[in-house]
């Protein structure tokens, strides 16, 4: 990726090497040339000297010769001097210009020379130094001529001309170039070693800084540099040590928070997997963000394919979760549903559960979560229960009902088979016409008794004394109750108001109870009635109706106003259960409080209807 | 309302100083033996059926009634009958404990159960304790004579 974003990057020690390469030649370079120019000038001021010298002394020895126009002394004069090195020629003009004397060019002797250089020279009034290029092979020269003067005189009368080669000049310059050049080749050989060494020194720990850089980016964080170079980079790889033990500190702490969150993430995934309720979870979004494994079994739906789906598209909108989720996420307070429904073709499925918003934190609102349970086990369960209950009670209605008719049907049975055989006998008559419509009287007060106790009637309410009725019902017994030495205690309240209510069954209801009295103390005791009127707001009658019998256990007084309910050792018929019945039918309530030898006691609450 | 009739046959069902005078005048004056051989002790809680076995077997032979358990224990230990009907629900001692209490003393009479319901469970029980008969209500006047007679004749 880098390499394609960015030039193929230069090595830091090419770079180095390169760049001071290039230094050292660019210096090279200019030392050459300028050494080069300073000797080239050198020698040439050395030769023009040389050939100036040699002028003036021709000159000096030459002026009598010339004063005299002796051409003889002069030539030979020229013929010495020609003979010094690099001198190619000697040529001595007279006072009219004519050659004096010429060296290899003894013919041109009193002739005037006309070329271009030759004028010149002969024309100077001072010495004139001209570069000439000489002969057919072109030699370059350097043509020095020097007028000649006799002393405190204007008056010229010569001119002396030395033509001095310059191959040797140029030979000695191209021999300094030579020098300089190996030498300068050797130098930058030299620099360029010097460099590379140098480079190395400087980038070796730089390279081993950045391959330890790269070792960590890698993860390798056990790496640890070893830099003593005492400057800069030493520096770098102190911080850096100390950046990679910072670096290791902070990974050592995030894979610990990190294991603890794998582990905490584990603990509640294993929590909410093992949970019995289901669990779903939406954002403020409606979308579903967690779903447990029960509630994937009770939802048929599995939890990869419809988390982040919102939950409208997962339930349908009539769905009861999704209505309590809904209503959540909307009023912003939890919900309950004690009972909902799910319809699905094999059957409905219930559920109860509850849903309450989600905060984080800081409190603010995040999701809603729904927690629910699979209750139609339990409803099944239940369901047979009262089913079971049910057949229960019809089990003891049948033998409470089977006993209390059997007895007088025997009885009756009894006497019609022996009617017949004993027609003639008048006590058995007497006791026929006394005992046989005794009998039938309680089979059909029998069957009153069941039809009023399921009969769904609206009472025919009359304002009445509830007082009256109860003493009524002690006036009928209170000769049975005077022979079984049981004592009727009066705590009957004479300012109580009229009440609203049945008389006739009302009256039963009272006569029942005191019967129920009576037969709980066959060895005599105390029957105490009471009555009192109790609340201002809702006023209410209450009738206690107390004995100090036998008592019951806990298991008979709570079945005592079921039907026939019968005891290992006693029925009690439908008494009491009609009892019970005419007292709810009054919009009352009645409760039994006993215990086994001590007494029982009847509580009667019967509302105050005014008219 | 379940109350004895006095009628014609000795009230034991709730016995009185007096009565248990007359009781033992009984016994001493007629001798344990005679008597024996013709008593017949029903024991039941319900008026009805008391009066039908007064009217049934009441001028044939010495009929002693009671409406409770421990009376029926009491006249058995004082005044033996030979034969015992015996309701099984009744307040107090029922059937089924005078009955096993009988078992237990080894006393040597005869129990025919009369009951209104029936159970086979009870039934069992019972002729386990020894009951000789397991009669239904409403009785059958026939088979009451005959075992009447087959085991008092």
């Amino acid at each position: 990726m880098e390499s394609k974003r960015y030039p193929k990057s230069i090595r830091l020690q090419t770079r180095l090497i390169l760049y001071s390469t290039l230094l050292i030649l660019l210096l090279m370079a200019l030392v050459i040339i300028i050494v080069e120019k300073r000797q080239t000038e050198t020698i040439q001021e050395e030769a023009q000297k040389r050939g100036v010298t040699m002028a003036r002394h021709l000159a000096a020895v030459s002026t009598n010769a010339l004063l005299t126009y002796n051409y003889v002394v002069l030539k030979q004069n020229a013929e010495r001097v020609v003979l010094e090195e690099d001198v190619l020629y000697v040529i001595i003009h007279d006072k009219e210009d004519k050659v004096a004397a010429y060296t290899q060019h003894d013919e041109k002797q009193g002739m005037i020379l006309t070329d271009e250089v030759s004028q010149k020279a002969t024309r100077a009034r001072a010495p004139l130094i001209q570069p000439i290029l000489y002969g057919e092979k072109e030699v370059r020269v350097l043509d020095i001529s020097i007028p000649v003067y006799i002393k405190e005189s204007q008056e010229k009368w010569g001119t002396i001309r030395i033509g001095l080669s310059l191959e040797g000049m140029s030979s000695q310059i191209l021999k300094t170039r030579l020098n300089l050049l190996v030498l300068g080749i050797f130098a930058i050989v030299l620099g360029i070693l010097g460099s590379v060494f140098f480079a190395r020194r400087i980038t070796q720990p730089i390279s081993n800084l950045v391959g330890t850089t790269i070792a960590a980016a890698k993860g390798d964080l056990e790496q640890v540099i070893d830099i003593h170079t005492g400057d800069e980079i030493e520096e770098l790889g102190k911080n850096f040590n100390h950046m990679i033990q910072q670096i290791r500190l902070h990974q050592t702490e995030l894979e610990n928070q990190l294991r603890e969150i794998t582990y905490l993430k584990a603990y509640t995934d294993n929590v909410l997997s093992s949970m019995t309720n289901g669990l779903i979870t939406i954002d403020l979004e409606e979308k579903i963000v967690t779903l447990n494994e029960m509630a994937e079994r009770i939802l048929g739906k599995r939890s990869g394919e419809i988390v982040g789906l919102p939950l409208e598209r997962v339930l349908s909108e009539d769905h009861p979760l999704y209505r309590m989720m809904i209503e959540t996420l909307s009023c912003e307070e939890g919900v309950f549903r004690s009972e909902m429904e799910l319809r699905k073709d094999e059957g409905s499925l219930w559920l109860t559960g509850s849903a309450s918003v989600l905060t984080d934190g800081e409190g603010k609102k995040i999701g809603v979560l729904a927690v629910f349970q699979d209750i139609t086990e339990i409803k099944a369960l239940e369901e047979k229960l009262r089913q079971a209950d049910r057949l229960a009670a019809l089990g003891t209605l049948s033998a409470g009902l089977a006993h209390e008719v059997k007895n007088p049907l025997s009885a009756i049975k009894t006497f019609v088979q022996l009617l017949p055989r004993k027609l003639e006998n008048p006590s058995f008559m007497e006791k026929f016409n006394t005992t046989v419509p005794r009998e039938i009287d309680r089979i059909n007060q029998l069957v009153e008794d069941l039809l009023e106790l399921t009969r769904r009637r609206t009472p025919s309410f009359v304002a009445l004394d509830v007082n009256h009725l109860i003493l009524q019902v002690i006036d009928l017994h209170i000769e049975e109750m005077k022979k079984k030495q049981i004592h009727f205690e009066d705590h009957l309240d004479r300012t109580l108001p009229s009440i609203g209510g049945d008389p006739e069954t009302l009256y039963r209801a009272f006569s029942n109870l005191v019967i129920n009295a009576i037969q709980a103390m066959p060895n005599g005791g105390v029957l105490r009635i009471s009555s009192a009127m109790e609340g201002s707001k809702r006023p209410e009658l209450n009738i206690i109706f107390r004995d100090a019998g036998i008592g019951m256990d806990a298991e008979t007084a709570k079945n005592i106003f079921n039907p026939f309910f019968t005891t290992k050792d006693r029925g009690v018929g439908l008494g009491m259960a009609l009892t019970h019945k005419i007292i709810e039918d009054h919009r009352g309530a009645i409760e039994v409080m006993s215990e086994k030898g001590l007494g029982t006691t009847f509580i009667l609450r019967l509302p105050v209807i005014g008219f | 309302m379940k109350k004895l009739d006095t009628g014609s046959c000795r009230r034991t069902g709730e016995t009185t100083f007096y009565e248990t005078i007359i009781d033992k005048m009984f016994s001493i004056e007629e001798g344990e033996m005679e008597h024996l051989s013709k008593r017949i002790l029903v024991v039941d809680d319900d008026q009805g059926i008391l009066d039908s076995f007064e009217v049934l077997l009441g001028d044939r032979y010495d009929l002693v009634m009671t409406d409770n358990g421990y009376e029926a224990l009491r006249i058995i230990e004082t005044k033996p009958p030979r034969l015992v009907f015996l309701d099984i629900k009744m307040p107090g001692l029922d059937g089924m404990d005078v009955l096993k209490r009988l078992r237990k003393d080894q006393k040597k009479v005869e129990v025919v159960i009369i009951t209104a319901t029936h159970r086979e469970e009870t039934e069992k029980e019972a002729k386990s304790l020894g009951a000789i008969d397991f009669l239904m209500k409403p009785l059958n006047i026939v088979e009451v004579e005959r075992i009447a007679s087959q085991i008092l004749s």
